[in-house]
């Protein structure tokens, strides 16, 4: 369910206890199915809504998160950072990412929580042995890519190269592991040393999905590597599906998003998702949707 | 730790406005005679309890409009510790405050007569808010006049 702040303001946190995730545009989002199959799963009673709340709206957002029946929320786009100032708490790890997707109520408080490093990670668990200390190429710098780089950090990847369309204007740290920026001409002499692939951009998704970052003879420099899109809709982008074709291990974005929710819906309830139901749902939902 | 709760029929920037000064609070919180402001950050506080005097300083540690106030104490000889929490009712025509409080000593036991206003702090919270919410929704919260009781002191000392 999708509602406005205005709705949410005139009915929905009087009448009933709720979740929500909040963001501007929200109506995308596949947060409800997931956490209202997993509420009813648990026999919970509460309801999960999207709130469709502008930037402007923020501010008068957070007094509402007082209420008794307001359990927690989820938060995305555009708000990952700007809860950092508005909550009572940061989780340590969250503040060393700097961005809070999950908001927890604890004792009255609102404490700020990261899950998507715990998301990302999930889905790489069965190659990360043999893939750590390595090198790892990203493709993009944007928001997404924060959470990445973290995650890799924890797993010690020895050298990250990020690839961005501008990368004399993008400055990335760090204390763990060596860092190069370098433009789409130049990733791919460092292709041969690494062994797993990640795009953070956009490109590809729905519904766009016929466009790539790749060009001519360049999906050969991942055959018998890992490659991660971070995109779920499509849940096959031109980009795993070309990576695929010659050989590599292909993770889409799906297992993240659901992981990464799971990790929220922990943090609520102390139960994780039924994660085989979630997917399935989540996949007719997105085959029926296209 | 004394929490109490309590429903103002006014809007939430209001009830928030009047809440968020500390200097404001003698007039409804009964065992607090005087709260100066240093800074726009920082209060002093004075009450006596039992005979004794007792004085503190505190620092806001949290303050988000319409949302939350909070405050603890950096110096003095009681530890007071506050926290005010704002929910808007009724699509934000009225307001629930949350209004928690706490006293300590620095050091060791509280002496009996401030172990006795320790023990009684929810049943006088509960009294204080709702003075306050009498002089809130009566809109004579402004005409309180608030008195240092040592000015009081020093004129009956002169008089006399």
């Amino acid at each position: 369910m999708v509602l406005s702040f205005r709705d949410f303001k005139n009915s929905a946190i009087t009448e009933k206890r709720i979740y929500a995730v909040v963001g501007h545009p929200i109506s995308h989002s596949l947060s409800p199915i997931m956490h209202q199959t997993a509420l009813d799963y648990y026999e919970i009673d509460a309801e999960y809504v999207a709130i469709d709340l502008p930037l402007n709206q923020l501010r008068e957002f957070i007094p509402w998160c007082n209420h008794d029946n307001f359990l927690g929320c989820n938060i995305t786009i555009p708000h990952k950072e700007a809860f950092n100032e508005i909550v009572d708490e940061i989780d340590p790890f969250a503040r060393d990412v700097g961005v809070i997707n999950t908001l927890v109520k604890r004792d009255y408080k609102l404490i700020g929580y990261n899950t998507d490093v715990y998301g990302f990670l999930k889905p790489l668990e069965p190659y990360i042995d043999d893939i750590e200390h390595s090198r790892a190429i990203i493709f993009g710098t944007g928001g997404a890519s924060k959470a990445v780089k973290i995650a890799l950090e924890s797993e010690d990847f020895e050298e990250l190269i990020f690839v961005s369309r501008r990368p004399n204007q993008r400055k990335i740290e760090s204390d763990i592991s060596e860092i190069r920026v370098l433009d789409y001409n130049q990733w791919q002499s460092f292709a041969e040393e690494a062994d797993l692939f990640i795009n953070t951009t956009p490109v590809g998704m729905y519904p766009n999905s016929e466009k790539t970052f790749l060009r001519e003879g360049e999906v050969e420099l991942f055959e018998g590597k890992i490659c991660y899109d971070l995109i779920y809709n499509p849940l096959e982008t031109i980009f795993l599906k070309q990576a695929s074709e010659f050989g590599a291990v292909t993770i889409n974005g799906l297992d993240m998003l659901i992981h990464q929710g799971s990790k929220s819906f922990e943090l609520w309830t102390g139960h994780t998702f039924p994660v085989e139901k979630i997917r399935n749902k989540l996949m007719n939902h997105l085959q029926s949707d296209q | 730790m004394a929490h109490e709760r309590i429903e103002v029929d006014l809007p939430l920037a209001k009830v928030y406005e009047l809440l968020c000064n500390p200097v404001d609070f003698p007039k409804f919180l009964d065992r607090i005679d005087l709260v100066e402001k240093v800074n726009s950050q920082t209060f002093n506080y004075k009450t006596t309890i039992g005979g004794e005097e007792f004085q503190w300083t505190t620092n806001i540690i949290d303050n988000l409009r319409n949302t939350r106030f909070a405050w603890i104490t950096i110096n003095g000889n009681l530890n007071q510790t506050g926290t005010i929490r704002f929910t808007p009712l009724d699509n934000g025509e009225r307001t629930r405050v949350d209004f928690s409080l706490d006293y300590r000593t620095f050091f060791g036991e509280a002496e009996e007569d401030l172990a006795n206003f320790i023990e009684g702090l929810p049943a006088q919270l509960t009294k204080d808010l709702q003075t306050f919410k009498e002089l809130a929704e009566n809109d004579t919260f402004s005409e309180v006049k608030i008195e240092d009781p040592d000015s009081e002191k020093t004129e009956s000392e002169v008089t006399a």
